[in-house]
């Protein structure tokens, strides 16, 4: 085909999209592709629940350090839009309260921090105060039906859920900053834990990639005190992020 | 409630408009052909993968690591392309051949059972494909008509089981390896496939593994018990972890001690 007549064509091509837009209005994306499109952690999060989906790692998303909802909404659709023949509860766990205090001193986060919102959201402006029902309108615009959200600090809500109503988790995603805060989550749900659950760490990075700091320091002393799991280092992503795959040895 | 599908996604109106831009759609490409995106663009755009080949080639091109680009498990011909494609933007002025090695036969069996992957399994098309139907049969045609709807030069395809294959072209007409694709699920191939490349493996080669964390990620099954033994049999190489990719993916490169 010549040049000119592809331009042609292209221009055609494009009048027709425009009237059709003038019509019928334009094309929204949804919301949640809207997220997951300017969410550099999406990929990895997909890929999570792709491998435990092929892998039939057995058990529920769940999620420590919510926030304002939304890499929960993204774990829920990359489950759901797979039409998964495994149902899997989500399942969020905060206090919803901001941080707790830490031996750890971070130049950003200090007690407190996190209770009000600090980065774009669909629903809420930055600034306002984080509670569950930002988490549960979210889902509800998104189209996604309701997540399980567990208030209270990790060690009780955990304690109350896991393993009596939530017995096995497939993937894990710790996102709560704080070393004390990551212990208490991998003693909450060690009876939960599965040969291949994938463990997704967003702050692994953090304190300036120390290792003796916050969640690596927490998941290294939670593998030196056992031995029955393997950590598989599975991908870096985003900017602070690690995963890895819990193996049985 | 655990959720297994989701409801109430769209309103009767956003259906309505929804159909109303089909059909519109529709008559469009009627009238004026529909709308061509390269058939590597869209490969490219649907494959998880493609970024970390492209960057895999511009590596073992930068490095000049010399030697030819082989596949072990070539399935529809994609990967390969892509490969082929990512030497293709930019050689940098290295000469290499694309091989492919597969029985088109589908998966042999093996001692460790996989959750999904069963014998016989990869012998028919199981996902998305420019030029081959969901379920048709995997031949080297496929892969041969794939190279030549991209305008890729034709790889070098060899048929059969990989202890026969490989032994008769390695190292006599491929002498070096640059670039190895090790994507055969299962640690009986990829042990066969990495024994019989030994000789032609270049100090620098990039090894990449498609299913490296199949078997729920368990370092002694599959692909990742098949390269820790091939390390302990061979000493003088050490392997550099290079990145995990996509789902199931690992790549190393090889450096000789």
């Amino acid at each position: 085909m010549s040049p000119i007549v592809r331009s042609a064509r292209r221009r055609l091509r494009r009048t027709l999209s425009l009237a059709r837009d003038a019509v019928v209005g334009r094309h929204v994306e949804a919301t949640i592709e809207t997220i997951a499109r300017l969410d550099r952690r999406w990929p990895v999060f997909s890929s999570a629940v792709e491998f435990v989906a092929v892998e039939g790692i057995p058990g529920d998303i769940v999620e420590c350090g919510v926030f304002t909802g939304l890499s929960l909404a993204l774990l829920a659709h990359a489950h759901l839009r797979r039409e998964p023949e495994t149902p899997r509860l989500i399942v969020g766990f905060d206090a919803f309260e901001g941080l707790p205090p830490s031996t750890d001193e971070h130049p950003m986060w200090k007690t407190g921090s996190l209770s009000v919102n600090a980065w774009d959201h669909p629903l809420l402006p930055i600034g306002e105060p984080v509670t569950p029902d930002a988490t549960r309108r979210l889902f509800a615009m998104c189209g996604l039906p309701e997540p399980r959200l567990e208030v209270g600090w990790f060690a009780d809500t955990l304690r109350a859920t896991v393993p009596s109503s939530i017995s096995q988790i497939a993937v894990l995603h710790i996102d709560c900053d704080l070393y004390e805060s990551a212990c208490d989550v991998l003693q909450g749900v060690r009876p939960a834990l599965q040969d291949g659950t994938i463990v997704l760490f967003d702050d692994w990075f953090l304190f300036k990639g120390n290792p003796s700091k916050g969640e690596s320091r927490a998941f290294g002393e939670f593998l030196a005190e056992q031995s029955e799991w393997d950590a598989v280092p599975y991908r870096t992503y985003g900017t602070c992020g690690r995963a890895f795959i819990l193996s049985s040895r | 409630m655990r959720l297994a599908s989701r409801r109430g996604r769209h309103g009767r109106g956003d259906l309505v408009r929804q159909l109303i831009r089909r059909g519109a759609r529709t008559l469009r490409d009627l009238a004026i052909g529909p709308d061509e995106v390269p058939i590597m663009t869209q490969i490219i755009r649907r494959d998880d993968r493609a970024s970390t080949f492209m960057c895999a080639l511009d590596y073992i091109n930068y490095e000049r690591i010399p030697g030819d680009v082989l596949e072990f498990g070539v399935f529809t011909g994609l990967s390969l392309a892509i490969l082929s494609q990512g030497h293709a933007f930019d050689p940098k002025g290295m000469d290499r051949r694309f091989v492919g090695f597969d029985s088109f036969a589908g998966l042999p069996s093996s001692a460790d059972a996989h959750a999904r992957w069963q014998p016989a399994d990869c012998a028919t098309n199981h996902g998305w494909h420019p030029r081959l139907p969901f379920g048709a049969r995997v031949t080297p045609e496929v892969t041969r008509d794939l190279f030549a709807a991209c305008e890729l030069p034709e790889p070098e395809l060899h048929v059969g089981a990989f202890v026969d294959t490989i032994a008769r072209v390695v190292p006599s007409r491929h002498p070096a390896i640059a670039l190895a694709h090790l994507d055969c699920d299962l640690y009986e191939s990829t042990r066969d496939a990495l024994e019989a490349s030994a000789p032609a493996l270049q100090d620098g080669a990039m090894l990449m593994f498609d299913d490296w964390f199949h078997y729920r990620g368990n370092p002694r099954k599959g692909q990742s018990r098949a390269f820790s033994e091939f390390l302990s049999a061979h000493p003088e190489w050490i392997a550099t972890s290079y990145r995990t990719y996509a789902t199931f993916c690992h790549a190393f490169i090889l450096s000789r001690r």
